[in-house]
């Protein structure tokens, strides 16, 4: 059987398990209206309690909600910082954390670190199998977008061919990022350092023209402005890499004559060279790791933050739910005499029974309903911000968890909801008559 | 019936397959598995595999895959992305001469697929590690499910 179930596709699996999931609900409720048509004067109690039945489903309706959006969120988070990272293959670094260093190259929130020489990166470039090993250089910044010297190989692996424009061929050009702050033909020259203590000032003379800008790759990157490192090393007023007579820009470069470059992306030209490379490079004076582990640990790590989430929102659902019930209960009481008269012109218990019930699943399955398109859309704007404030695209769609979370709450309220049917049907049917 | 058979013999016979005092080590012509481990794992799931291996020959040598209870285990190399968590098949690895790959977990590891039975923490197993033409034969631990690595980890032997 498990067998079975493990060579299901995937999507099989999560349909059949959200059947089940709402199955038992909705077994009670066709086995509560089996024969019957309480339908019309549900109807009938819907209309004439609209205003407490509006509140109930908006109860229940921000609860799923929350749930839902809480979900999505994750989801779309966790996602989102994925794709981010996914082009970077392999990160060479100097020995440290490779937290800070994939938080530095990847999502270009830069700290101080030691940097890879120039033998070292001659030694990483020139190894066997790999197809390109870009230096990856941050410290300014212009308007608060990270400039990042790197190489034209690098701009095309980020991002493939430029929505507009070429790439940089001297030490003065730079490529923009999606949404970055200059237009192809602008010019800038970049702050040293970033944020409000970033010295405007300090690169006072230099400058770099835009000569062609990135297609939108969802990442931080899409707000960066990318120059040969060169630039970046002759604005600092290093060496650029290259004999003095020598004005190209790219690789290679020669050892003595590069400054060091805080990190480098190595791409191999076989997906197992890879793996290959990052064990040749990870040694005590170098540091090889690929940032998909780093963000899959990371995300591990948050495994049990998300279950605890996911937990309080079915408790959070099932609470407000009990509430409804409770307030349904008292409802009941309200009507407890228009429920005595039909039970008193002839109207079989079952029906009474499943008239309250059918009125309870009413308010449950339009708060769901409800909820559902609630916690989309809360989901939507939370995402929209967080990509505002941190560059990575994160796109909360509804999935699977949110359709198990939404039937297995139906289904459990559902059955909750039999509770002041029952009650409803235990009420003394002569005294209720004399209220 | 086979499965458990199959699962008391491995468990059972895996002293009888020492090939050097130390349980936690194989070797031949200068290449060596040290550490192989492996987190529980239920029957019909894949288990990883994961271990260090040395090359202290003068050449390198090129890690295939392996074998476990009669069935091929597979060299696997781990990536993650917006799509989740995945492991793809890859031809080999070199190890260079003098050199050390780690098998760690979400890098590399050998697969063994849809394992027959439950391999429960505690036990031990043998399988065979096929690197540089030579078959060695490993002991495996089987630790917690969501072990991170193997009991003796650090240790050199």
């Amino acid at each position: 059987m498990a067998e079975l179930w493990a060579a299901l596709p995937n999507a099989a699996q999560d349909l059949l398990l959200a059947l089940a999931l709402v199955a038992p609900g909705l077994l009670a409720g066709a086995l509560v209206l089996r024969g019957l048509r309480p339908l019309p004067l549900v109807g009938a109690m819907l209309r004439r309690f609209a205003f407490v039945n509006a509140l109930f489903v908006a109860l229940i309706a921000v609860s799923v909600g929350l749930g839902v959006g809480l979900l999505a969120q994750e989801r779309g988070l966790r996602q989102g910082s994925a794709r981010a990272a996914e082009k970077f293959d392999l990160i060479v670094a100097a020995p440290g954390s490779e937290v800070t260093v994939m938080l530095a190259a990847v999502y270009l929130q830069p700290s101080d670190m030691a940097l890879v020489t120039g033998p070292q990166y001659a030694e990483i470039a020139g190894a066997e199998g790999v197809a390109f090993a870009a230096p990856i250089a941050f410290g300014d910044s212009f308007q608060g977008a990270p400039v990042v010297g790197t190489t034209a190989d690098f701009v095309t692996h980020l991002a493939g061919p430029l929505a507009e424009g070429r790439v940089f061929a001297t030490s003065e050009e730079a490529v923009a990022g999606a949404f970055a702050p200059v237009a192809v033909g602008g010019s800038f020259t970049p702050a040293h350092g970033h944020g409000p203590m970033a010295e405007g000032d300090a690169h006072e003379g230099s400058a770099y023209t835009v000569t062609g800008r990135m297609a939108p790759t969802g990442s931080p990157w899409d707000r960066a402005l990318l120059v040969p490192v060169e630039g970046v090393w002759e604005v600092h007023g290093l060496a650029n890499g290259h004999a003095p007579d020598d004005l190209r820009i790219g690789p290679p470069f020669v050892p003595e004559m590069m400054p060091g470059t805080p990190a480098v992306l190595v791409h191999a030209a076989e997906l197992w060279g890879n793996y290959a490379l990052k064990s040749r490079f990870t040694r005590s004076d170098l540091m090889a790791f690929f940032p998909g582990t780093v963000l899959s640990q990371l995300h591990g790590l948050m495994r049990d933050v998300r279950s605890a989430m996911s937990l309080m929102a079915v408790l959070t659902q099932v609470l407000v739910t009990l509430s409804v019930l409770i307030g349904l209960m008292i409802l009941v009481r309200l009507i407890a005499r228009s429920l005595a008269l039909l039970r008193a012109i002839g109207a079989p218990l079952r029906f009474v029974f499943a008239v309250v019930w059918a009125y309870s699943a009413a308010l449950i399955l339009s708060g769901a309903g409800l909820g559902l398109a609630l916690g989309w859309g809360a989901a939507r704007a939370i995402s929209a911000a967080v990509t505002a404030r941190t560059d990575v695209l994160v796109t909360a769609n509804l999935g699977w968890p949110e359709a198990h979370l939404v039937a297995g709450f139906i289904s459990l309220t559902l059955f909750m909801a039999l509770l002041p049917a029952w009650l409803a049907v235990r009420r003394p049917l002569l005294t209720d008559l004399r209220t | 019936m086979r499965a458990c058979l199959l699962s008391l013999l491995l468990i059972v016979a895996a002293p009888a397959f020492a090939e050097t005092h130390d349980d936690h080590v194989a070797e031949a012509e200068g290449l060596r598995v040290v550490h192989v481990w492996t987190p529980a794992t239920g029957k019909g799931s894949d288990a990883l595999f994961y271990m260090e291996i040395e090359n202290s020959s003068a050449a390198e040598a090129m890690l295939t895959g392996g074998e476990a209870g009669g069935q091929e285990l597979e060299l696997v190399g781990f990536s993650y992305g917006a799509a989740g968590e995945a492991w793809t098949v890859l031809p080999g690895l070199p190890v260079p001469a003098g050199a050390e790959l780690d098998l760690e977990p979400k890098v590399l590891a050998l697969r063994w697929s849809s394992v027959p039975m439950d391999l429960v923490p505690g036990a031990e197993l043998e399988i065979e590690v096929e690197v540089g033409g030579q078959h060695l034969h490993a002991h495996v631990e089987i630790g917690e499910a969501g072990a991170t690595g193997h009991s003796h980890a650090g240790h050199n032997h």
